[in-house]
């Protein structure tokens, strides 16, 4: 006679809910106390509901944390042996004890979520915002914090199910949580620099780390709306729902049951005897033992190569062979790893990380020499800057669009400098080192100072370039050169990059760049000489005159606003000109080398701080 | 009927059952006995459900065991090393054994209060590792088990509180008919108390057998003269004209074949069962007799 199989048992649960008390009650409170807290901060009702609106942000962390200390109470009884044999000695089946686990595991998360949000319910009715809607905050805040939470318990259930002890559920679940990003970081650190010219793009991998991406997606966002009194009163609001939030944490929370469906099947073929084991499924020690190694020498690498500047090879190799040593100890549990298996184990891993470098190395696919041709592309952004994918040193880059076959062969032929230049950075840096330059030989009557001042007879002024080609048969292919900008690449960029075009952006929507038409949008011009002194100027007359200075600079060459297009220009002394267009502000800088510009601020009364006084510092 | 059918169990590459197979009849007291690592636990826990075997059978009145809370219901089992929930109460613990037990007795339990003198409340885990064990027996004789499955249960015991729950065993067997299985590396803890034993050694069933059929199929004959041919010597001592004969079939069997040589002096003794374990394994290991002398 066969049991039929049941996936809740009522004691179980009691017992579950009893015995870990403390940790949802604890989280209960912690959920009141930081809804009174932010109800507390805010001095109005839409301040409380702007929280609300970026509360599942927050609460991804901690529902990171809070997952797997719930997984590693509720299925902890698997780790000790006298725990795990007496209790699956009790008329349960498996099926039984994980619905159970997990049911309280969910009810852990959803009691306490459920009192936080009730109260946040509360008070947001007590509070003056009368935005439409505003009463789904707390309910929506309800659905996004137990999603979140069914992604991080399944997948921590499913490492409880991998492993045989805490330390490996905790270890295992933080690798795979953050495996993305680990595998993006020895990407980035180790193969890339292989590849002269590709940048690793962090986006894709960040998507794949509901950790990191979790606590950046929108999932609520909110408008005020204000009077026109100058103190500008906030009289209403408006929320939306951001689709792509929801949408990825609907797809983590579908992962999430994935998961534990996978636990499932793990438990039922679980040998109870992996109680204390490192891993409880054996074929996942050689993935362990490849994974292990490998990220102990990426992280002895970045310390010492990133961090510390020297080292990293030497401490790369020393990371594998100790990650390699503590991963064979971690899994068998024993200090006394050095048998001959695991020796000839460590030369065979060894052997292949070192043939998968080689290989990597010997660029198989031809992606550094790679140089489209001319009728492949349909146009090519040049952009200046050093990172493409940041969003922070995106913000700062400027770029241009070619696409006619002329400026494409130009874009081309920057392509062909930076490809065959690869030092311009190195030979900059050796010039400017002043210590090398101070080192006066024997005899010599050079001083140091006059060696540092020779050195400006070849100056070198690099300049991150970054092509992005945008192919006819619709993909992008993205190269990243460090080009001299006095160079020949500087003397085809620069025409673009001092233009009126890149001056005045798109994203002022003129319908051209016609001094006429800029000065007519134009309000008025506020000038800046970053020492405290402003100047503004209204006159139209003297506003188109001002856009006709810029216009000659431009065509001079000398209103590229990247620094390193810009010889001998004097940081000292820029000016910051901008155009209050109402609604929009655009600000240009000006160098002391813009003669026009210079000349007309005279003409105004005006005069650039580089005609009146001498600098003291020139770069 | 609990039957064993060539169960093997591996742990990595340690072989820890080795085709096991043996029955324990209903309403019998067996004996499991063997030395440290002979596979004993190991083979409770697959009985009881625990462990997963990887070849063989395990039935219970021709029903499997594992992963079958309806035989499991049957089955009270105290392992050799205790277990409670940490802050549990013996009162906490009278609570969840009832919701995992249908017929979980209450009133026996309150009765076991007089006998076993737990405190009702504080946690287990603060009693004596003989008081826990007694606990343990308190919770499993109340679950009113048929197969009650006891791992090293005299281990932490006083003699007097050895014997008490040797009785109450007893007479849970008298009582309802309730099939025990203990085990234990020394077999002097059992000889009273068992009607079946089992020895095991490195995984394996070295002997099985009823001990009414063991005492009544061995004998000790101390006689001067030659034994007669037809008898099964197991083994033989001489001291002075006194031989000592260890011989195997029922005492009148023997009588009637010395009698017929008229020998100056005979004697047919009943063995002890330590004595006719040893003639019986002959040649095993040290280990095995060490459990025994």
């Amino acid at each position: 006679m066969k049991s039929k199989i049941s996936f809740f048992n009522k004691t179980a649960f009691k017992k579950d809910v009893t015995r870990f008390a403390p940790i949802w009650i604890l989280y209960t409170v912690c959920m009141i106390l930081g809804v009174v807290m932010l109800f507390q901060d805010s001095v109005n009702g839409y301040i409380f509901q702007r929280s609300l609106c970026s509360l599942p942000q927050s609460m991804n962390v901690i529902n990171f944390c809070y997952a797997v200390i719930v997984a590693q109470l509720l299925f902890g009884d698997l780790y000790s042996s006298r725990m795990c044999n007496a209790l699956h000695a009790l008329p349960l089946r498996r099926e039984s004890w994980f619905g159970t686990h997990v049911a309280a595991g969910l009810s852990f998360s959803l009691v306490p979520t459920l009192i936080g949000m009730l109260l946040a319910a509360l008070l947001n009715a007590l509070g003056d915002s009368t935005m439409p809607g505003g009463w789904q905050l707390p309910w929506l805040n309800l659905l996004a914090m137990n999603l979140q939470y069914l992604f991080y318990f399944g997948l921590a259930v499913l490492c409880a199910m991998l492993v045989g002890n805490r330390l490996a559920q905790g270890l295992v679940y933080g690798i795979i949580n953050f495996a993305s990003v680990i595998l993006y970081w020895l990407v980035d650190t180790l193969i890339t620099p292989l590849y002269y010219g590709l940048q690793t793009n962090q986006k894709p991998f960040l998507r794949l780390a509901p950790v990191v991406y979790g606590s950046e997606a929108a999932y609520m966002d909110m408008e005020y709306l204000y009077d026109d009194t100058p103190e500008e009163h906030i009289i209403g609001a408006q929320f939306t729902v951001e689709s792509e939030g929801w949408i990825y944490i609907a797809i983590c929370a579908a992962l999430g049951i994935a998961f534990l469906v996978a636990a499932l099947l793990l438990y039922r073929r679980r040998r109870l005897e992996a109680a204390g084991d490192f891993m409880a499924v054996r074929h996942l020690e050689p993935v362990f033992m490849v994974a292990f190694p490998l990220i102990s020498g990426g992280v002895m690498y970045f310390f010492t190569n990133d961090m510390l500047g020297s080292g990293g090879v030497v401490f790369l190799i020393a990371g594998f062979v100790i990650g390699y040593i503590a991963g064979r100890m971690l899994l068998e549990r024993t200090i006394r790893v050095f048998s001959k298996k695991n020796v000839l184990g460590f030369f065979a891993l060894a052997a292949a990380f070192t043939a998968a470098f080689l290989l990597v190395k010997s660029d198989p696919l031809g992606w550094v020499g790679w140089i489209p041709e001319a009728e492949e592309i349909s146009q090519v952004e040049v952009c200046t800057g050093y990172y493409y994918y940041d969003d922070y040193y995106a913000d700062s880059n400027r770029s241009v669009t070619l696409q006619t076959p002329e400026e494409i062969r130009q874009a081309l032929r920057v392509h062909e400098i930076g490809l065959a230049d690869r030092s311009v950075m190195e030979r900059a840096a050796e010039q400017n080192d002043y210590e090398k330059a101070a080192e006066v030989e024997p005899g010599e009557s050079e001083t140091a100072d006059v060696r540092w001042e020779a050195r400006d007879g070849d100056y070198l002024s690099p300049e991150g370039i970054i092509l992005k080609y945008q192919m006819k048969d619709g993909s992008t292919r993205l190269r990243k050169y460090v080009i001299d900008a006095q160079g020949e690449a500087g003397e085809i960029l620069i025409p673009y990059f001092s233009s009126m075009k890149m001056l005045f952006p798109d994203s002022l929507k003129l319908p051209d760049r016609s001094c006429e038409t800029i000065a007519a949008r134009t309000l008025q011009v506020r000038i800046d000489d970053g020492w405290g002194g402003n100047q503004i100027i209204e006159s139209k007359e003297l506003i188109a005159q001002l856009l006709e200075a810029i216009e000659a600079d431009c065509a001079a060459g000398r209103m590229a606003q990247d620094y390193d297009f810009r010889l001998y220009s004097d940081s000292e002394y820029t000016y910051w000109i901008a155009f209050d267009m109402g609604e929009i502000s655009n600000q240009i800088c000006s160098y002391s080398d813009c003669e026009n510009i210079n000349e007309f601020l005279c003409s105004i009364g005006i005069p650039h701080r580089s005609m009146t006084e001498s600098p003291e510092i020139k770069h | 009927m609990l039957e064993l059918k060539n169960i093997t169990k591996k742990f990595g590459d340690f072989k820890a059952l080795d085709d096991l197979s043996m029955r324990v009849p209903k309403g019998t007291v067996y004996g499991l006995v063997g030395p440290n690592g002979a596979g004993k636990s190991t083979a409770i826990r697959c009985i009881v459900g625990v462990y997963r075997p990887d070849s063989g059978s395990i039935t219970m009145d021709g029903g499997s065991v594992y992963e079958n809370p309806a035989m499991k219901m049957r089955i009270g089992y105290i392992p050799d090393d205790v277990f409670y929930f940490p802050a549990a109460t013996l009162e906490e613990m009278r609570a969840y054994y009832r919701g995992m037990y249908p017929n979980f007795d209450d009133a026996l339990f309150e009765r076991l209060y007089e006998i076993f003198n737990l405190p009702r409340k504080g946690p287990i885990r603060r009693f004596s590792k003989g008081m826990q064990k007694q606990a343990a027996f308190h919770l499993a004789i109340c679950c009113r088990p048929d197969v009650l499955i006891l791992d090293e249960p005299v281990d932490g015991l006083d003699p007097v509180m050895r014997r008490q729950v040797m009785s109450l065993i007893l007479a849970d067997v008298a009582e309802r008919g309730t099939t025990v299985l203990i085990s234990s590396h020394n077999l002097r803890e059992l000889e009273d108390v068992c009607d079946h034993v089992g020895i095991m050694d490195h995984g394996r069933m070295l002997l099985e057998k009823s001990l009414a059929d063991m005492q009544g199929s061995t004998h000790k004959l101390q006689m001067v003269g030659q034994p007669p041919e037809n008898l099964e010597i197991l083994h033989e001592s001489t001291s002075g004209r006194l031989s000592t004969y260890i011989v195997r079939g029922s005492a009148a069997e023997i009588e009637k074949a010395v009698a017929v040589l008229k020998p100056v002096y005979f004697d047919v003794l009943p063995l002890s069962l330590e004595e006719i374990f040893i003639y019986e394994l002959g040649g095993v290991n040290y280990e095995v007799k060490n459990i025994i002398l």
